[in-house]
C-alpha cells in the first residue's frame, strides 16, 4: 500500500492521516511499548523507505518524560536527532519497558538500522520537528493508540 | 483530515484491515472548520470577526481575501486560528491573516500579529519551525533565447552543485565554533569567505544580519543539526528556479530592480534555516509550554505557546531566533554563490559580466522589532510574520538606500511550475497590515491527497511538455508539490494589489526547477 495506507497487521501498525501540510500519524499496538515502537517506524517511513533498511547495528535508547505525551515527544525527537545528527536510518524498534520512575516516566529500548544511504533507503521528505499538535494517547480495551503530528 | 474527509473515508472501504478501520473512523476526530464564525465583509477583500464574538478577544480578527479564498479558509481552522491570535496580550489593531492563509500550528500560516514591545507576548509559534524561511531573487542580463539551448545542462549543473533533498549536507564543513561566527556575522561571514560579492548584503533584508543574534542561547542539538547543513536546500517546497520575466506591470519600478525586459532570465531561491532553525523552534516551544504555566497566561489554544516580551524566556528566544535568521541568510548566500558558479560554468564567462546581482532577499517566517502607528501615536512592537512578507513603503529607513524612494521589493514564490511575483511595498501596507503582505501561494490540498491524485513522474512529464525542465531529489515530493495542490498565486497577488498592501511589478514564470 502507499504511504497513506495501513501498515502492519491488526495487532500493531501505523498509518498516515490526512493533513494539509504535515504528517499526521496514527500508531497502535497491544501495549504502550509496542505502540511506541510502531511510532518510531512511522517517523522513519515519513523520511525514507524503512523496508530497505538492513538492521546491522543496534542503538540503545533511553528517554524520560514527565507524562506519557512528553515521553512520546522525547522518544520521537531522540530518534529524529539520531537521523539528523548521527545519520542513522533506523527501521526496527524494541521498546522494552516504560515504567514510572521517581519523578518521571522512563523508557528503555533499542533501535536497529544502519548509516543512512539515500541510494539504498530512498528519499522522501524532511521532518523539521515533532510537535504536541493534536497529540493523543488513547488506551483502549485491547490496544493503545497514539496520534501525533510531525512538522514537515 | 478535516478537509478531505470524504476522500479519506472512501479509503476506509478498502478490504485490508477492515476491523481496525472501524475502530478509528472519523467520528473520533469530527471535522473542524471555521464556517460557524461570524464574518463581516467591511470592504472589498477585507473581512472581520468582531471582538464581540468572544469576550477574550483583545482586537478584531481581520482577513484579507477575495470571495473564493475566504470560502476555502472557512473549510478549515484558518479563521478560528486568526481569532485565537486576537487573544494575545498586548496585541495591537487586529490579528491579521493574509490572502494565502491556511491552517497552521497555533498561528495560521499567513498570520500577522503586532504585540507591544514591553507588555506584549512573544510566540515562537508566530514565527514557525523554519525560522527565516525566505526567498531571494537574483537577476541576469541573459534572455530566454540565450538560455533555452543549454537549459537542461544548466538545471543539471545547479541540481548537482546545490545539495538538496532529505539529509542534504552542504559542500563545506563548518565546526560548531565556526558556526557560532556564521550566525553572529550573517552574510558578511560568507562574503569574507568568498561566497559572495561585497555589495550582496546591501539588497538583503536587514543587510543579511540581525545583530541581536547570540549563539550561546542555541542548544548543542541545534548546532549539531545545523553545522553540516549550511549551504543546502532541504526538501518539501524549497527550490532553486530559473525564471523568465513574463509580464512587467510597473515599468519604472521594475527598471529600478534591474528587470528591464520580458524574457529576461532571473533566479529564485526558496529555503530557510534548515535543522538549525527547526531545532531552535522545537527547543523554545518547550520552554514556552512551561512559561505559559509559570506566568499564568490565558490562551485559547495552548499551541500559541507564548511568553511575556520582558521575561527571561523571551530574552533567550529572541537572540536564538536571530541566530537562526542569520543562518538562513548565509544559507541562501551560499546557494547564490553556487548558482552563480553554475552559470559561469555553462556560459563560460564571469558571473559579474552576466550582471548576477541580488535584486532582494525577504524572510517570511520571523518576528521583528518595528515602529508602527497605532491610534495616532508611534508604538514599538514585535511584528510576528508567519508565512507573511514585510512590504515597507517608499521612504522607510529600513529599505536599502538604492530602493528607498520606490519601496521595498516583495517576492511571492508560486508553486512548482506556476508563476511567481515581484511586488513593491506601499504606504497602504503600513495602514492595513503593519507593513506586510502575502508570502506565496499557500497549500490548497494536503500532501497525501496530492500523492493520491498525481504521480511525480507524470507531473514531471507534463511540466516538461510545457517547456519546464525539472530535476528533483524525490519524485514523491514532486507529487506533493503539484501546482494544483496550491492556491492560485496570481489571485493572491491580485488581492494584495487591489488592497494596495503590495502592488504588482513583475510576473515571472519558471523554465527550470531544481528541488529537494
Amino acid at each position: 500500500m502507499t504511504l497513506q495506507g495501513l501498515r502492519g497487521d491488526q495487532v500493531e501498525g501505523y498509518r498516515f492521516l490526512d493533513h494539509m501540510t504535515d504528517a499526521f500519524v496514527e500508531a497502535w499496538g497491544p501495549t504502550m511499548e509496542r505502540a511506541f515502537a510502531q511510532a518510531g517506524i512511522a517517523l522513519f517511513e515519513t523520511m525514507l523507505y524503512t523496508d530497505k533498511i538492513t538492521p546491522r547495528n543496534t542503538e540503545d535508547i533511553t528517554v524520560e518524560g514527565h507524562d506519557e505525551k512528553e515521553l512520546l515527544y522525547n522518544f520521537l525527537e531522540t530518534l529524529l536527532l539520531k537521523f539528523e545528527i548521527d545519520g542513522k536510518a533506523l527501521g526496527k524498534f524494541g521498546v522494552h519497558v516504560i515504567n514510572q520512575g521517581k519523578d518521571s516516566l522512563n523508557l528503555t529500548g533499542t533501535a536497529n538500522g544502519e548509516p543512512y544511504d539515500p541510494e539504498k533507503h530512498g528519499r522522501k521528505i524532511e521532518v523539521k520537528g515533532v510537535t504536541y499538535h493534536q497529540m493523543a494517547i488513547q488506551k483502549e480495551r485491547d490496544r493503545v493508540l497514539l496520534r501525533f503530528l510531525l512538522d514537515l | 483530515m478535516r478537509l478531505i474527509g470524504s476522500v479519506y473515508s472512501s479509503r476506509f472501504q478498502h478490504p485490508i484491515g477492515g476491523s481496525i478501520l472501524k475502530m478509528t473512523t472519523l467520528e473520533q476526530h469530527p471535522g473542524r472548520s471555521s464556517a460557524h464564525i461570524p464574518l463581516e465583509k467591511i470592504a472589498p477583500n477585507i473581512w472581520e470577526v468582531p471582538t464581540s464574538y468572544n469576550p477574550g478577544m483583545k482586537v478584531p480578527a481581520r482577513i484579507y481575501a477575495d470571495d473564493d479564498l475566504i470560502a476555502k479558509m472557512k473549510t478549515d481552522m484558518t479563521i478560528q486560528q486568526c481569532v485565537n491570535v486576537a487573544h494575545l496580550d498586548g496585541i495591537y489593531k487586529y490579528s491579521i491573516t493574509m490572502p494565502d492563509g491556511h491552517e497552521g500550528y497555533g498561528f495560521p500560516i499567513g498570520g500577522v500579529a503586532a504585540t507591544d514591545y514591553d507588555e506584549g507576548l512573544i510566540s515562537p509559534g508566530g514565527v514557525g519551525y523554519d525560522i527565516n524561511c525566505g526567498v531571494r531573487l537574483i537577476r541576469t542580463n541573459l534572455s530566454e533565447e540565450e538560455v533555452r539551448p543549454v537549459l537542461p545542462k544548466l538545471v543539471d549543473t545547479i541540481f548537482n552543485m546545490i545539495p538538496s533533498g532529505l539529509g542534504s549536507k552542504g559542500q563545506i564543513r563548518v565546526s560548531t565554533s565556526e558556526l557560532d561566527k556564521v550566525v553572529t556575522d550573517g552574510v558578511e561571514w560568507a562574503v569574507d569567505k568568498g561566497y559572495g560579492w561585497p555589495d550582496d548584503p546591501k539588497t538583503i533584508e536587514e543587510g543579511g544580519c540581525l545583530e541581536s543574534a547570540d549563539p550561546s542561547k542555541v542548544s548543542n542539538n541545534a548546532k549539531s543539526r545545523g553545522a553540516p547543513q549550511l549551504g543546502s536546500l532541504g526538501s518539501g517546497n524549497h527550490f532553486v528556479e530559473i525564471e523568465k520575466a513574463d509580464k512587467i506591470f510597473d515599468k519604472p519600478v521594475a527598471d529600478r530592480f534591474g528587470i528591464t525586459k520580458p524574457d529576461q532570465i532571473l533566479i529564485l531561491i526558496h529555503t530557510g534555516s534548515r535543522g538549525y532553525g527547526h531545532q531552535i523552534c522545537s527547543d523554545y516551544l518547550r520552554v514556552m509550554e512551561h512559561a505559559v504555566r509559570k506566568y499564568n497566561i490565558n490562551l485559547p489554544d495552548r499551541e500559541l505557546a507564548a511568553c511575556p516580551a520582558n521575561s527571561p524566556e523571551a530574552e533567550q528566544y529572541l537572540p536564538a531566533m536571530a541566530a537562526a535568521a542569520n543562518f538562513a541568510w548565509v544559507n541562501r548566500q551560499m546557494i547564490t554563490h553556487w548558482a552563480r558558479q553554475a552559470f559561469e560554468k555553462i556560459f563560460a564567462k564571469p558571473s559579474d559580466s552576466m550582471d548576477m546581482k541580488i535584486v532582494y532577499d525577504v524572510c517570511h517566517n520571523i518576528a521583528k522589532v518595528e515602529q508602527h502607528k497605532v491610534d495616532g501615536g508611534l508604538k514599538k512592537v514585535f511584528v510576528h510574520r508567519k508565512g507573511a512578507t514585510r512590504a515597507f513603503p517608499p521612504g522607510h529607513p529600513d529599505i536599502p538606500a538604492q530602493y528607498r524612494d520606490i519601496g521595498q521589493p516583495v517576492l511571492l514564490p508560486g508553486s512548482m511550475g506556476t508563476s511567481s511575483w515581484v511586488l513593491v511595498g506601499t504606504p497602504k501596507s503600513m495602514e492595513l497590515s503593519f507593513g506586510t503582505t502575502a508570502h506565496g501561494a499557500g497549500r490548497f490540498m494536503s500532501r497525501s491527497a496530492a500523492k493520491r491524485k498525481w504521480w511525480g513522474a507524470d507531473l514531471k512529464k507534463s511540466l516538461e511538455a510545457r517547456g519546464i525542465v525539472i530535476r528533483a531529489a524525490a519524485m514523491e515530493v514532486v507529487a506533493e508539490e503539484a501546482p494544483d495542490a496550491y492556491k492560485d498565486v496570481d489571485r493572491v497577488a491580485e488581492v494584495s494589489h487591489q488592497l494596495g498592501i503590495g502592488t504588482k511589478v513583475v510576473r515571472m514564470v519558471p523554465i527550470g526547477v531544481a528541488k529537494g
